[in-house]
């Protein structure tokens, strides 16, 4: 099953002579539970095609169909509520929220949608990412590994359509770096979640279940 | 030691921050420009006052000897202190028509004195030559013209014909007064002049620079040594409050700029601080790549002075452009330069003394600190008590604010300040009833006040006591005015003139009042000194004295306890001399509302004057005075108008005279308390744009997780009027505090009109203010931040 | 529900009646009581007509939820996904978590098909890969079938059937240990052992062959050293990844074997010298099947380290490969600390 597709996906910047053409043409699909590497140099537009499968940004033209719905077209507010409901971000930079503690960090994206929270499920989440004993403290506190687990364990919290994650070792030494992609893979495994990751590292995209290269704004499938 | 030659790279660091940091810095140059353009309006309107104030005083004289004689002018003439005198002689006044005729004589030229200036035709040269004002020709039908002739029935019932050879400048059509200018022969020669004695207006050496002491003292020696009692030697108010006002105002002044000036460096401080808790990060780089803690102050401090050096400049023009519209005729450069500076200076030890703390804040930054460091974090909670605490946008804004202790509190107090004296300041307005203020004196018993015609006391024989003869005021008026609609209550107020001599004061005129039984308990509470009998009054002959500080003020001298009095009077049959005894006096002016220096019980006033009726006022209270006071006052007005000897005073005329002197008091206590929100309001928007634009990438990250924008301005706004709600507080409490301290202290000091009321509407006001604006800036900048994608914004600062 | 209505409406009336009567009797004035009147009967109104949009509210509210279930017990699933889900409203909530719903159904029933499509991609897979071999078989047969053919070269064609046989046995070895795993036939038991027995049998297995192209095996791990896996399938996963480091090393290299505790995961780096493996094919070398160009000469087939992966996987751990060209390769096997 389908969880995510783009049809002709393109995203132009700029005016006519000068055009850059950031994403040009992507047909892309992810199934459901899939863990699924996109794997790009800087400037490749990795990131603008991430944007745009999250929900960030809006395409020039082209469809992105998450679990059925066409997101392309939607308003700020209906993007803004899309995201809360379907998509779980893991960014390179962790983007905690500094004045909430890790819990609080966590149920954030429930919280803001005024959902009760699946205590046993969150409990699993925090176990499994090695955090019981951070739950009370605040961000400032944390490594870098233990926040970015933080930070996957929010984007878990909404049982999501899909998680997007950003270059998420980006920040971190190469052994928290393999600690964290490993947990990020087995909370894909065991909550049968579908991620897609975009990253500039095979090592780190060997991980995954499938691997799709971008190279000036279009996929190569090799 | 060689200092080393790095310091063009603080300069150079210092800039690019100031270029960096836009809003914050237009936040700095509001407050500089505000605050010198304040201290600068200030003082150079009160210099600009006192210049016009003194051009002014350059045209009058300091100090009139009165009543002298051709002997004493002679004296005086002679005297060195004085400068220049010039001799004035002015006449029994006179009613003409329900018009005051004054009949004067001063010299042709008055040099530096300025006197009414002849604008049509020429000075009176020949005996039966004057000048008059134009408007009073509408009383000589007959005459039209310079060169025509008018007959003056005087005073004493002389008619006397004249030739009118000038007209004054014209004036106001409607005035109640009307000056008659005779000649030099007429003032010596003439029935209405010759007897009356010479008035000296003299300017005295080097009095500007004397004190107020100095001064008086000056003019008094002048008068004893040309043999001029002291009673008719008559400073200019104007001129002595000038002396001792000036530096009064002065004192005012400096207390008012020392109150701006810290009100400032509260705002400075806190936007530098705020500030320099957002850039820890760019100082704790700067120390890492081996910027010395010296040279980080010295960034935070240069960036001060470089905003000092723009604000100032700008707010001291604003300055200059106020003053001079308000008082362009007092524009002096010097003066203007002078005070410039010397706000410049004090606006730069302000900025000097505000960056401090900030400056060495951000010196005191570690490099490791620096990476870890966020706003939030320094010192913070390391962890919560409570795993989940209720998340919403309001309990989200709550927690954001109390992490934000320091900056929280800044803005908090420096708000505070301001709400606090905007609410004591209006208290002040609120308190003050206009209307007791108004009532103080006879007013307190009603709202019309009867009296006798001031021109029919003064050339009556024996003064008050002969009108009193045949009082106007008698049980007859009593009753028609009773049977006047409306009229609740006639109050009587009683008095009769006497002669004394005490001192070296002979012949002096004055009053006698009366008390009752009913009063012994107040007099016995307002006893200066002294002590009294009410029976004991009446079997002997014992006085109280009412103001004996006037008397130290007029005479120079005080009514002492024991000493006798040699009191003259007309009991209404015959002359009486009668010796009285001070006993005591009093600080209370209630039983003497009409000024009268002397009492005594009333059954002695009856045994003293026997045949007179001593009434000299009546205060009639009316029903509903709002209501029916127009009606009743037409009436009463009817029934004067039948009495030349009677006049009447309404407590409106007084109501809106008062109003008037109170409408401008509070028109500057209300400006200069609203430029104190200002400076708060500035704080509180500073606070509320730092905070949000320093927020940006994580507000940007809630909304990639999916807060809505309606959520998110619902967080700021809420995060603003947390600030806003405990400015409220804060200025509710110190505010009344303070107000309710206020009121006291006034009342202490006689203000008995004022009494402590909460000014609830200028405090719904501010709150729709401090309620609105936090509202008004975060939804501004929500909706600038859309512009910006969530995207890119996402990447902010990366 | 009528008769409560009902009730409130003669409520309403009887209190609004006794409230004017009262009215007339105390303070009769004419164009009061008709004020009271007319702003008595305003606020009836007012009332009745809002609590019937409120009621009309929620009985829509109702309806479209009724509407939706109704979709999803029929699995019209085209209309459930119509639903509107992006609103900042209770409706839009609801309908989100019917589409979830839906989903989980569709995924479940997908569920059995996935199995039987992943078992039949394997029984082609085995086809294919066994389709060489018995070609071969065959051929070799035909060849053995033939009279004149000498005791040297009969020899020679016996031995190579041996070999193809070899192949034959070990890729269905493979294949139904892979299947077994794939399909869940066979439970892992993570149990809490020492992982130093575990590394020693998987080298056990390959001590001849290293020997043969003198290989030196060196291990770096405590004696004790206790963690939760499988013993068995452990061994087997690393007995694969060191079988393919000896087959793709030269001889006379090194392979070394290092325990690392982490934080979270033990780390078992396997190092071999060997030639290395290009960083494109870093995700393709776990693949079924896989096996490098360059490497075609070597026996074997891709499906050692295939099942490996399988089998950390099970046991929630990971395997990922780095590797310089000519220098050797390094294959890290993580395997988590906690049960």
């Amino acid at each position: 099953m389908n969880i995510l597709e783009t049809i002709d996906l393109k995203k132009y910047y700029g005016e006519k002579p000068n055009i850059v053409k950031a994403i040009d043409g992507v047909n892309l699909t992810v199934q459901k539970g899939e863990f699924l590497a996109i794997v790009g140099t800087s400037g490749s537009g990795k990131s603008t095609l991430l944007n745009m499968l999250g929900g960030l940004d809006n395409p020039t033209s082209g469809k992105v169909i998450v679990t059925g719905q066409d997101i392309s077209q939607l308003s700020d507010e209906e993007l803004t509520i899309f995201r809360r409901r379907n998509v779980g971000f893991v960014f390179q930079n962790f983007n905690l929220v500094p004045m909430l503690n890790l819990y609080e960090n966590i149920v954030l994206p429930l919280d803001l949608d005024g959902e009760i929270i699946d205590e046993r499920y969150i409990e699993e989440i925090i176990e499994l990412l090695h955090l019981e004993d951070k739950k009370r403290m605040f961000p400032n506190y944390l490594s870098g590994g233990e926040q970015q687990r933080g930070a996957i364990a929010r984007a878990l919290a909404t049982k999501p359509s899909i998680i997007l994650a950003d270059e998420p070792t980006g920040n971190l030494d190469s052994k928290t770096s393999a600690e964290v992609l490993g947990l990020l893979k087995r909370t894909s495994g065991q909550f049968n979640q579908t991620i897609v990751m975009i990253t500039h590292n095979n090592e780190i995209a060997q991980l995954t279940d499938r691997i799709v290269r971008i190279e000036d704004g279009r996929i190569y499938n090799r | 030691m060689i200092a080393n030659n790095n310091r063009k790279i603080i300069g150079k660091l210092a800039s690019r921050s100031v270029k960096f940091h836009k809003t914050r810095n237009i936040f700095v140059l509001i407050t500089i420009v505000l605050s010198v353009s304040l201290l600068g309006v200030i003082s150079l309107s009160q210099s600009a006052r006192e210049q016009k104030i003194k051009k002014q005083l350059g045209m009058v004289q300091h100090v009139i000897y009165e009543n002298a004689n051709k002997e004493q002018v002679d004296e005086l003439k002679a005297i060195d202190e004085i400068d220049f005198l010039t001799l004035a002689k002015h006449g029994s006044s006179f009613k003409l028509e329900n018009k005051l005729i004054r009949p004067v004589y001063f010299e042709k030229d008055t040099k530096s004195i300025k006197k009414k200036a002849i604008a049509e035709g020429n000075y009176p040269e020949k005996l039966n030559e004057i000048v008059i004002d134009r408007p009073m020709l509408k009383l000589f039908p007959d005459a039209k013209n310079i060169g025509d002739s008018i007959d003056i029935k005087f005073l004493d019932g002389r008619e006397e014909k004249f030739v009118i050879s000038g007209f004054y400048e014209e004036e106001n059509e409607n005035a109640s007064i009307y000056t008659i200018l005779f000649s030099k022969e007429y003032s010596e020669y003439g029935e209405q002049l010759k007897d009356v004695p010479y008035t000296v207006l003299c300017k005295i050496e080097n009095a500007d620079t004397m004190s107020e002491e100095q001064f008086l003292n000056t003019i008094n020696k002048i008068g004893k040594d040309a043999g001029i009692e002291r009673k008719n030697i008559n400073p200019n108010n104007f001129f002595t409050n000038s002396l001792s006002l000036s530096k009064q105002n002065i004192l005012a002044i400096i207390l008012v700029s020392i109150g701006i000036l810290f009100v400032s460096i509260l705002v400075v401080y806190s936007i530098f601080y705020i500030s320099v808790l957002e850039n820890i990060q760019r100082f704790g780089q700067l120390r890492t790549i081996g910027t010395s803690k010296k040279q980080i102050k010295a960034i935070v401090r240069r960036e001060g002075t470089i905003m000092f050096s723009l604000g100032t400049p700008i707010g001291l023009l604003i300055s200059w452009i106020i003053a001079y519209w308000i008082f362009p005729e007092g524009w002096n450069w010097k003066y203007t330069i002078i005070l410039s500076l010397i706000i410049a200076i004090a606006e730069f030890i302000t900025i000097i003394i505000s960056v401090q703390k900030p400056a060495k804040v951000a010196s005191s930054i570690s490099p490791v600190e620096a990476s870890r460091f966020s706003a939030f974090g320094d010192k913070g909670l390391k962890e919560t008590k409570e795993l989940h605490r209720k998340l919403s946008p309001f309990s989200m804004a709550r927690v954001s604010i109390v992490r934000n202790r320091k900056k929280s509190f800044l803005t908090l107090v420096s708000l505070g300040i301001g709400g606090a004296l905007f609410i004591m300041s209006t208290t002040m307005i609120v308190s003050t009833s206009l209307e007791e203020y108004s009532r103080q004196g006879l007013y307190r018993h009603g709202e019309y006040i009867i009296s006798f015609d001031y021109n029919a006391v003064q050339t009556m024989e024996n003064g008050l006591t002969g009108v009193q003869l045949k009082n106007s005021i008698n049980e007859e008026l009593i009753k028609k005015i009773k049977s006047i609609q409306c009229v609740d209550e006639i109050v009587k107020s009683q008095r009769t003139s006497i002669k004394y001599d005490y001192k070296d004061v002979v012949n002096n005129e004055d009053y006698i009042s009366p008390f009752t039984r009913e009063d012994i308990d107040i007099i016995n509470k307002t006893l200066v000194e002294g002590a009294f009998d009410y029976d004991g009054m009446i079997k002997n002959d014992e006085i109280l004295i009412t103001q004996n500080d006037l008397a130290q003020e007029v005479y120079g001298w005080k009514f002492d306890i024991g000493d006798k009095v040699n009191f003259r009077y007309f009991d209404g049959e015959k002359e009486v001399q009668r010796s009285f005894k001070v006993i005591g006096s009093i600080d209370e002016r209630r039983f003497t509302d009409n000024y009268s220096m002397f009492l005594v019980p009333i059954e002695k006033l009856e045994q003293l004057f026997p045949s007179i009726n001593t009434i000299d006022a009546l205060v009639i209270s009316i029903n509903d005075f709002e209501k029916n006071g127009d009606k009743v006052e037409e009436s009463l007005r009817n029934l004067i108008y039948e009495n030349p000897l009677l006049g009447m005073d309404t407590l409106r005329e007084r109501l809106a005279e008062d109003k008037g002197n109170f409408d401008r008091i509070n028109k500057v206590i209300i400006r200069l308390s609203s430029f104190i929100i200002l400076f708060s309001l500035i704080n509180l928007v500073n606070t509320i744009i730092t905070n949000i634009i320093s927020r940006k990438k994580e507000f940007a990250m809630l909304q990639s997780i999916g807060l809505s924008n309606k959520q998110l301005v619902r967080m700021i706004q809420f995060e603003g009027l947390s600030l806003s709600f405990g400015n409220l507080i804060i200025t509710l409490i110190f505010g009344t505090v303070l107000g309710y301290g206020l009121i006291r202290v006034l009342q202490y000091f006689g203000a008995n009109y004022m009494h402590y009321r909460f000014p609830i509407g200028y405090f719904l006001m501010y709150i729709i203010i401090i309620v609105m604006v936090p509202m008004l800036v975060s939804g501004i900048l929500v909706r600038l931040f859309q512009k910006e994608s969530l995207v890119s914004r996402l990447r902010y600062g990366e | 529900m009528m008769n409560r209505d009902f009730f409130e409406m003669g409520s309403l009336i009887i209190i609004g009646a006794m409230y004017h009567v009262f009215l007339i009797l105390y303070f009769y004035n004419i164009r009061l009581l008709l004020f009271s009147l007319i702003f008595y009967f305003a606020i009836m109104l007012i009332y009745y007509y809002n609590k019937k949009k409120t009621v009309n509210k929620y009985m829509n509210f109702i309806n479209t939820l009724n509407n939706s279930l109704t979709y999803l017990i029929n699995r019209d699933y085209q209309r459930v996904n119509k639903l509107q889900t992006l609103d900042e409203t209770f409706d839009s909530k609801v309908n989100q978590k019917i589409l979830q719903l839906s989903e989980i159904w569709q995924e479940e029933s997908l569920r059995g098909l996935k199995e039987k499509e992943n078992l039949q991609s394997l029984i082609s897979d085995i086809s294919h890969q066994v389709k060489t071999p018995m070609t071969n078989l065959r051929m070799l047969q035909t060849a053995l079938a033939k009279e004149e053919i000498s005791k040297e070269e009969k020899e020679k064609l016996l031995k190579s059937m041996e070999g193809q046989l070899d192949k034959i046995s070990f890729l269905l070895e493979s294949m139904i240990k892979s299947s077994r795993l794939e399909i869940g036939l066979i439970q892992l038991n993570k149990i809490p052992s020492n992982l130093f027995d575990t590394i020693a049998e998987a080298i056990a297995g390959i001590v001849v062959k290293a020997e043969k192209k003198n290989i030196e095996i060196v291990v770096d791990c405590p004696e004790s050293y206790i963690l939760p896996h499988d013993k068995k399938w452990t061994a087997e996963a690393l007995f694969n990844i060191l079988e393919n480091g000896i087959k793709y090393s030269p001889y006379n290299t090194k392979i070394e074997v290092k325990v690392e505790r982490w934080e979270m995961y033990t780390k078992i780096d396997i190092i071999d010298e060997g030639i290395g493996i290009p960083e494109e094919d870093f995700g393709k070398i776990f693949k079924r099947f896989f096996r490098e160009e360059s490497s075609y000469n070597v026996e074997g087939v891709g499906i050692g380290l295939y099942l490996s992966r399988e089998i950390i996987q099970r046991q929630e751990g990971y395997i990922k490969v780095a590797s310089i060209i000519g220098e050797g390769s390094t294959f890290s096997v993580f395997l988590p600390n906690d049960l």
